[in-house]
Parts: C-alpha cells; structure tokens; sequence
C-alpha cells in the first residue's frame, strides 16, 4: 500500500476545515465533520506497517507507521471520533459551532499527523498546528475567564515552542539529519547532550503537563467546551510524551542521572496533581489536575524507559498502554461532565453518574478495568532491583491518591447543577450526546480485554493479565482504599465556595506576587498577547528609557545626526577591530 | 545576435523602456499605462524564466561595455543574482497589480508609475551587475529613482521622510563609493567571483582591508537599516503602501542586504572575511539589530511603522547569516532574502487594503476586522506567523538554517537571538491576530468603504488590491511547506551555497 496514505490520513481534517469554509459546504460539512478521522483510524486498524519519505516536503518529510505511532494514531483517532461527535449539536449559537469546528479540525489535523512524523521538522510542524489552533478551542467562549486561561496557555506554549526549536536545533547540528532514527543516538553521544535533553524536556514537558510547567492545564481544560477538554486532556497532552519518547535516547545513555529525574518528577506530578485536584470544588478543574497527576504515571514510565539497561522497549510498551488507559477514561470523564450539565432526567444522570465512576475507578486502577492493567504493565518493567522493589508500595501510594481525587470527582459530579436544559435537532440535548459518551465508556469496559490485543497486534511486547492477577492485585487497593476513603470522607464530602489552591496554582501564586513588584509586572504585561503594550509600559518607571530611545530616534531622523552617526558608527567599528585583531 | 550578451542588457532595458512609454502617456489613459506596465513586467518575468533555465544548463550571461579606460560596466548572471532576480520580477509584478488598484483615481500617476519602473531597473541592475563599481552607479540610481516615490503624495511628512531618506542614502552612497575606491586603488578594476578577489592582499594590507570592510558595511548598512543607521526606514513608510511594500520586501532594504552579501562572498570571500577577524563584529551588530528591532516594533501604534520596524530586524536575519560562518548560515541568509521578501511584501499588501479600504491605520484598531475581511486576514495571519518563525512557514525555514548554522560556528548566542526575536515577534504580531480574529467588532466609528468600485460585489475589497496579497501569502506558505523541493528558495540557496564552499 502506498505510504502516502499516512499524510493523506492526517491531511483529510485540514482539508475538510478548508472547505467547511465556503458557503455552499456548510451543510454537508455539519454530517461529514464527526467523521474526519475515521480514514486515520482505518489506516491505524488496518494498513500494514508503512513507510514513506517525501523529499521535497519540508526538509525532506518522513512518515512511518510504527508500533508506537499507529497506537497514538489510533487513541487519536478514536477521541477525535468521540469528541466530533459529542460537539454535534453541544453548541446553541450556530456561528460559533462554525468556528469551533474550524479549529476542531485544524487541531485534529496536527495531533493525528504528529503520530506517524518521523522526523524532527515534520513533527514540530504538526506539533506547532496542534498547539496554536487548540487556543481559540480554549477561548472558545469569550469570557474574560477563558481569555485568561488562553493567555497563559499561549505563554507557556511558546515557551515550549522556543525551547523546543532550541533543543531541536541543537540535536540536529549533532546528528545532522532531522530523522528519529538518527537523533537520539546523536543525542547520546553529543557533548552537550546533558543542555539538550534538558531542552527536549522541558520543551515537551508543557505539553505533557511536567510541573511547574503545567499550570495552563487547570485553566485551559476548564475553560474550553467539554469536547474540547477532552482532546485536550485525552490525547493532545500526550503529544508531549511521545515526543520524548521519540527524541530522547532512550536506553543509549550511559548514567541514569536524567532517568531518576524524571522518575522523581513523575512521581512528584503525580502526588502534586492530586492534592491540588483534591481541593477544587468544579469538576473540570479538578479532573485537569487529575491528568497533571496521571501524567506523572508517563513521565515515570519515561523515565524508566531513560535508563540505560536496555529495558526501553517494556517502558514504551507500558507507556502506550497507560496512554491508551488514561486516553479513554479520561475523555469520557470530560464528556460526561459536558452531558451531565445538560442532562435533566434523573434516570440519564444516573447513567452518566455510574458510567463517570467506572471510569474514575479505572483511573484508580482497581480491578477488572485499564487502569489495573496498565499499573500492573509499569510495575512489572525489568528496571533493576530497586524499582521492582518500590513500585509495589509506590504504585499503592498513588493509587490511593488517585482513589481520593477520584472520590471527589464524583462527588462534585453528583453536586453539579445542570444548567439550563437545551434541546437540539427535536432532542433533549444529553440523548443526543449520549452515544458517544456511551462508545468510550463502552470501550473502556472491554479495555481490559481489547487493550492487550490491540497493544500486541500493533506489534508491543506486552503480556496478558489473568483475571486472578486482576483480582490479586486489586484486592490489596480495595482493601486499602475503601477504609482509607470512610475515615477521610469529610474531606471529599467537604463543600466550599472557592478552592484552597486556585487552579493554576503556581502561575496564579507567582503572577499574584508580581503584581505588586509593579515595574516587573508591567515589563510582563508587555508580552500579554492582545492589550495594547504602549499603554501600559508608559506608566511604569522605564518611562525614562523609553523616551530616551524615542527621542534618539527622532534625533535620527535629522540629517545631520545620519552624518555624524555614519562617522562615528565607522570610527568605532574600525578602532574595535583593530583592538580585537591587534 | 547573440543572446548571452543581449539578454542581461535588456532585463534592465526593458523596465526603462516601460518608464519612457509611461513618461509619454497622458495622465488619464489609465488602461494604456496599466497595459504598458503589465507587459512590461510580464516580459521580464519571462525573460528571467529564459535566463534561469540557461543559468541552469551551464549558460554563461554576460554583457561588458566600457565606461573608461579601466572601468566595465558588467552586466552578468550568475546564480545569487538570478535569485534575486526571481525574487523581485515576481513580486513587482504582483506590486505593480496592487499599485494599479491603490492608486485607482489618485492624481500623478504617470510620475508615480515612471519612477516606479525606474526603480525597477535601478533594481535589476543591482542584481546584474557584474563589478562593484556597475552595482555601484545602480545602487545610486536606485536612490534617486525612490525618492519621488517616497514623496509621492507631496504632505509635508512626506517631503520631511523624503528628505531624511535622501540624506542617509546618499551619504551611505558616498561612504560606498569611497570604500569601493580604495579597493580599485589596492587592486584596479575588479570582478565579483565566489571566493573572493582581496585574499592575496592579507600579508601587507590587513588593517586596511578592515578600513575598506567596515567603510563599505557603514555605506550599506544604511539601506540594510543595520542600527543605528536604519533611521530612515520607520519615516520612510508615509509613502503609499505598493511603495513600502517594495521598500520593505525587494527594493531598497535589499540592494543593501544583497551589497553586503555580495561584499562578504564575492569580494572578500567568506573564508578570507573570517580569517580578518571582520565578520564576529558585523554578526554581533546584527544580532544586536534583530533584537533592537523587534523591541521598538512592540511600542508602535501605527501597523506600518510596527511592520517597519520588524523590516529592520528581519534584514538583520539576512546579515547575521551572512556574518556567521558557515554553509548553514549562509543558506538561511539566502533563503531568507526570499522568505522575508515575500511575507513582508504580504504583510505591507494587508496593511495597504485595511487602510485603503477601511481606513484602518493603528494596530488598535483592528477589533473584529478578520470578520470583515476574512480574506486579507487570512494572508496577514499566515504572513504573521510565517515572521514568527511558525513551521511550516518560509520564516521557520531560514530560522532552522540560522540556528543552525549559528550552533555549527560555536555561536551559541545566536540561538538565543533567534528565540528572543521569534519571542517578541510573537508579543507584536500575536496580539493583532487575536484582535483581527477573535476581538468584538467596533459598531461605532466603522467608517463605509471608500472604494466604491468593487469588481466583484461580494468581495471584501477590490480584486487588483486582494490578489496579490493572497499570492504572496501562499508563497510564503508553499516556499517553507515545499522546502524540500529543488525549486524551492531554499533550494535555490542550498545550490547557490554548495558552489561558494566548493573548494
């Protein structure tokens, strides 16, 4: 089969937002858009193992459907699929839902081409159409509230977007080639590799949600539309993972230095992310904290996956596992909040209510769901004695964490008031959304059985997880968590107005401290996208400077000073060199 | 006749030809001189495309006419001056299209056209020539045939730009012509040659071959609005947008540019420039420039003055390339005298057809518009994020080479100019997206359109104006997307690199 079914694949969304412009398609695009990703989910379902390189494309694109890329690809399109549907019809003004749909698809359009980009550029552009069109899916709906959120969404995003090219950059001088196959080895074996996997990290790692650089997700997640959320928490922070996974050097390193890194911050994400999720009080914020936690499980597995004894290929097989787990469980929860504040019968919430528990239990891991079998996949990587002693009680630590975070998820679930009932197309709107929310929930009842096939046929080593090992393992979190959840029950049943940690913790921390160190605050504010910066920089101190610089560049407009300007600029470019060269 | 030699004479020929036509036809035969320029233009495209095939097939163009006794004028095509040649018969095809319909009914158009072909031979000159002292004489012509165009629309600010534009370009002319000089003194009449002409000087003349560099850098750095001479460029954007548009993407700024790329690679020799110890300083300033630049395009109001501004860093993209050593460095040079062309060029389209046809000048003003003027936003935001440096625009191209060749010279500092730039290019370009697209319309003081003559009803302004902005967008788009391809600027650059590295 022709290799350019991968770019084709990816490339159908961009085209189908294309298009959805004109005026005549607008009908037809509202039918055509939920399925835009079913082509990549055939090609990651069906097509062979393909490759492809495209010379004239960038700097020579390069696409390969491996077993790492065509899982990815698969979640992908899968979510997409969940998450198109879902939006048909969850908006009420109908110029917005254009709108939305356009970006909706740009960003699906970059998440699904990053997966099977096998070199550096072609992943970075796809990573780059992701990132910039999920921020109008963020500010989606106009408030002040959610401009805010953007705004600190796109700060951090171009932070990472820089440090990336840098690090980018730096890799490709060594390894000269832009391709995976080449760039971690070079990583490797660079002189400065310790700056460039630093780079890699931390550039990725806004994405992935590595703290302190996480502090967009509780605000960006909350403020956009529950579809939106749950691409953005299902499989667009993913990204950032596969992205290490791709470009770091995975087992090549010589010491475990960077690998105990990540370890630690991956088991700091992961308690972190479920003590500030555990004292919010709306559910989005707190399940965005939940995947700042969840994401500490990646990182963890990344980092083992880092560690030089060759058990690279156990880490990634339980890392696309986790990331299928988290994936699913985690969009239907973000759908179900967006059905649940719709949703008016008592028998629809009830449904919507057990199917968010199944989903928050899989994410604590408790038997007989993903979660389970994703857990038991990490623990049971080869990584030396240490982490074969450790991750059992470790792995019950956080699992615990995770069941109280998810205690009070539900809770909040079970509290939230729906907002107005809205029908759409003759329907109250929950039945509408219903189906699919329903087919990912369903998919993550039969994860415990699909998983391990769909991992094993993409071509993962991974190995089956009896039901006695479900039970097992389980029994030993059950009978942890459920007196552990009754003695501390106050907590989770505890209501309050305002979260004791603001969403966005550190970035809502620092930014309130910089407020008052004025001058510093307003230098800031200058890199506020959208408010005009002049304003606001006259007021401060700097205001000297300034009018120091304008007034010099006034006096450059005057002849006379180009005269004299010419001569000096020669004088000293001439004695400096003479100064330099002796 | 023998079309080696006839070909380079009339590139040139036939823009001066078109400014004699215009210079003959009567103020209101507007369709004569539109058809007069259009031919003129399309000709020349088509001229280049022969010219380009030959250069391709190992064809050697050259035309040598005696000035003096020892002075050729030399008009010769070789392959960095066949793509500047590319570049700028393009996109004053496409800018003589926009000015057509800018001008649409505004007096003095004859002058305004005449003087505008002027300058396009001034330009194809610039990029023929052969020897300094024939880029020299086009150089100063170049200067000349501008400044009515500057003043084009006689305001007191106007005169006032004009004038000062007049002083830094003939001053900087003057600086040129004496280093060029001294050079002739050291080794009588020279020709431009990959490599280099001065290497065999170094053992005895070293400090003076650093007096002639930094002379002829100052002389060009005017045009390529190196700090602190870039003085007149923010002033000179008074002048109609199809005129800054040209300024900012082929005309004036890039003779500069294209000077001291010439200067470094075909006088000096890169290798040579290095081993005087020259090029570590002019990279610095340059880097000092992009970062400068960028800076005071965050403080301006005006959308041309905060475009002119950025002009003024990106040209120091082009300069740093040059200054680093290096084939990476030197590629993204020469690809970004292309990319930033065309998204400049867009960028100043876009700002033209929002004054013009909503009168829209500062960049506050914007709220809502992508709503208008879907279209013209369109090609605003993707020449914006091209500027950015956003993959897979042409920007992110020359940067990945810039960088990388930054890294490969040791020069990590370059890195780090690349990132605060694309960084404050984010902070100024963002923030006028944001608006255009996403920000609530102004009800109240929205003025009517001025242009009464839409072609077609529905569009959002008039098609001469919204055609060439939407062409130079996908370019700017399609040259980062198709990179890769031997067609492509960069590819161009790469071939043109490989050659100048050759041993």
């Amino acid at each position: 089969m022709n290799g350019a079914i991968l770019l084709v694949s990816a490339l159908i969304p961009l085209v189908l937002a294309i298009t959805g412009l004109l005026n005549g398609a607008r009908v037809a695009m509202d039918r055509i858009t939920p399925w835009a990703p079913l082509p990549a989910l055939l090609t990651a379902l069906i097509a062979p193992s393909l490759q492809v390189s495209m010379p004239s494309l960038l700097f020579g694109a390069e696409f390969d459907l491996d077993a790492l890329g065509r899982v990815f690809l698969g979640l992908s399109a899968v979510l997409w699929l969940a998450a198109g549907h879902f939006s048909c019809g969850y908006f009420e003004n109908r110029k917005s839902e254009r709108r939305h749909r356009f970006f909706f698809l740009l960003t699906m359009s970059g998440n699904l081409g990053l997966t099977v980009a096998a070199d550096a550029v072609t992943f970075y552009s796809f990573f780059a159409l992701m990132t910039f069109s999920a921020y109008p899916l963020v500010i989606h709906d106009g408030t002040e509230n959610s401009r805010r959120a953007g705004r600190s969404y796109l700060r951090l995003a171009i932070l990472g977007e820089m440090l990336l090219l840098s690090g980018l950059l730096l890799a490709t001088s060594q390894a000269g080639s832009t391709e995976f196959s080449a760039l971690p080895k070079a990583i490797a074996l660079a002189p400065n590799r310790n700056t460039i996997i630093a780079l890699l990290l931390a550039g990725f790692g806004v994405k992935a949600g590595l703290v302190p650089l996480h502090a967009w997700l509780p605000l960006a997640h909350p403020a956009a539309p529950a579809p939106a959320s749950a691409v953005l928490s299902g499989t667009m922070i993913k990204a950032g993972v596969l992205g290490w996974l791709r470009v770091l050097p995975l087992g090549d390193l010589e010491s475990s230095t960077w690998s105990g890194i990540l370890l630690a911050s991956g088991i700091f994400m992961n308690l972190y992310g479920a003590i500030c999720g555990f004292v919010q009080v709306r559910p989005k914020e707190a399940l965005a904290y939940s995947s700042v936690s969840q994401m500490g499980y990646l990182t963890l597995a990344a980092g083992l996956a880092l560690e030089p004894d060759g058990v690279a290929p156990a880490a990634i097989a339980a890392c696309a596992a986790y990331t299928v787990h988290h994936g699913i469980a985690k969009a239907a929860l973000f759908l179900g909040v967006g059905a649940l504040s719709h949703a008016d019968g008592p028998r629809v919430r009830v449904l919507l209510l057990t199917g968010s528990l199944y989903c928050g239990l899989s994410l604590a891991g408790f038997p007989l769901t993903t979660g389970a079998y994703a857990k038991w996949l990490l623990k049971s990587i080869p990584a030396g004695k240490t982490w074969n002693a450790w991750a059992s009680p470790l792995l019950l630590v956080t699992s615990i964490a995770t069941a109280f975070l998810v205690a009070r998820i539900i809770m909040l679930l079970v509290r939230l008031q729906p907002d107005q009932v809205k029908h759409a197309y003759g329907f109250p709107l929950a039945m509408r959304l219903l189906p699919a929310w329903g087919s990912l929930v369903l998919l993550g009842v039969l994860g415990p059985w699909l998983l391990p096939i769909a991992l094993r046929s993409a071509g993962l080593h991974v190995t089956s997880f009896s039901a006695l090992e479900h039970i097992g393992g389980g029994a030993a979190l059950v009978l942890w968590t459920t007196p552990l959840l009754y003695i501390g029950r106050r907590l989770w049943l505890r209501t309050a107005a305002q979260p004791a940690i603001p969403p966005g913790d550190l970035l809502t921390f620092v930014g309130s401290k910089l407020e008052r160190l004025t001058p510093i605050s307003k230098f800031l504010a200058v890199f506020t996208p959208w408010k005009k910066p002049f304003s606001r920089f006259t007021q401060i101190r700097t205001e000297g400077l300034i009018k120091a610089v304008v007034r010099m560049e006034e006096a450059q407009t005057r002849w006379d000073f180009g005269m004299i300007a010419l001569a000096l600029t020669w004088t000293t470019l001439w004695v400096f060199l003479h100064w330099r060269t002796g | 006749m023998n079309w080696n030699f006839w070909l380079p004479i009339f590139l040139p020929l036939s823009s001066l030809v078109t400014a004699l036509l215009i210079l003959v036809i009567r103020e209101n035969q507007h369709r004569l001189r539109t058809f007069v320029n259009l031919l003129g233009a399309t000709l020349k495209i088509v001229m280049v495309a022969v010219v380009g095939y030959g250069v391709y097939t190992q064809h050697a163009y050259e035309a040598r006419m005696p000035l003096s006794l020892t002075l050729d004028l030399v008009l010769r095509v070789d392959d960095i001056s066949l793509l500047f040649l590319a570049l700028s018969s393009t996109l004053w095809f496409l800018t003589t299209i926009f000015a057509v319909g800018y001008l649409e009914g505004s007096p003095h158009q004859s002058r305004f056209f005449c003087f505008f072909s002027l300058c396009m031979t001034a330009t194809m000159g610039i990029s023929l020539a052969g020897n300094l002292i024939t880029f020299l004489i086009f150089y100063e012509m170049l200067t000349l045939a501008t400044y009515p165009l500057i003043v084009h629309r006689g305001t007191e600010k106007a005169l006032r730009a004009g004038r000062i534009y007049l002083a830094y370009t003939l001053v900087g002319g003057a600086v040129t012509l004496a280093g060029t000089a001294w050079i002739h003194t050291l080794v009588g009449p020279t020709q431009f040659a990959h490599g280099g002409v001065l290497a065999p000087l170094a053992p005895t003349h070293r400090h003076q071959l650093q007096a002639i560099f930094t002379l002829m850098i100052v002389g060009l750095g005017v045009k390529a609005a190196l700090f602190p001479l870039h003085g007149w460029l923010p002033t000179a954007m008074v002048a109609p947008a199809p005129v800054s548009a040209l300024l900012h993407a082929v005309a004036v700024v890039k003779a500069g540019v294209f000077g001291i790329v010439r200067l470094i690679y075909d006088v000096f020799g890169v290798k040579f420039a290095v081993s005087l110890g020259v090029l570590a300083p002019l990279s610095w300033l340059a880097g000092f420039t992009i970062v400068y630049g960028s800076i005071r395009a965050l403080f301006q109001h005006d959308l041309k003055r905060r475009l002119a501004y950025s002009t003024v860093s990106q040209l120091s993209y082009i300069v740093l390339g040059a200054a680093v050593f290096g084939a990476s460095g030197t590629i993204g040079a020469l690809a970004h005298l292309v990319h930033q062309g065309l998204m400049k060029i867009t960028l100043f389209f876009c700002a033209g057809i929002l004054g013009e046809t909503w009168g829209i000048h500062g960049v506050d003003e914007l709220s809502g518009i992508g709503r208008r003027m879907p279209l013209t936003m369109g090609a605003f935001t993707i020449a914006a994020f091209g500027m950015i440096g956003t993959p897979p625009m042409a920007g992110f191209v020359s940067k990945w080479y810039l960088g990388l060749g930054g890294v490969r010279a040791g020069d990590y500092w370059v890195l780090a100019v690349l990132i605060a730039s694309s960084v404050l290019n984010c902070a100024y370009f963002l923030p006028i997206i944001h608006d255009a697209w996403f920000g609530k319309s102004r009800q109240d003081s929205v003025a009517l359109p001025q242009r009464r003559s839409l072609v077609v009803p529905a569009a959002e302004t008039s098609l001469p104006l919204l055609l060439p902005a939407l062409v130079t967008a996908f370019m700017s788009l399609t040259a980062g997307l198709f990179a890769g391809s031997h067609f492509s600027p960069l590819g161009a650059a790469r071939l043109i690199t490989e050659r100048m590295y050759a041993p």
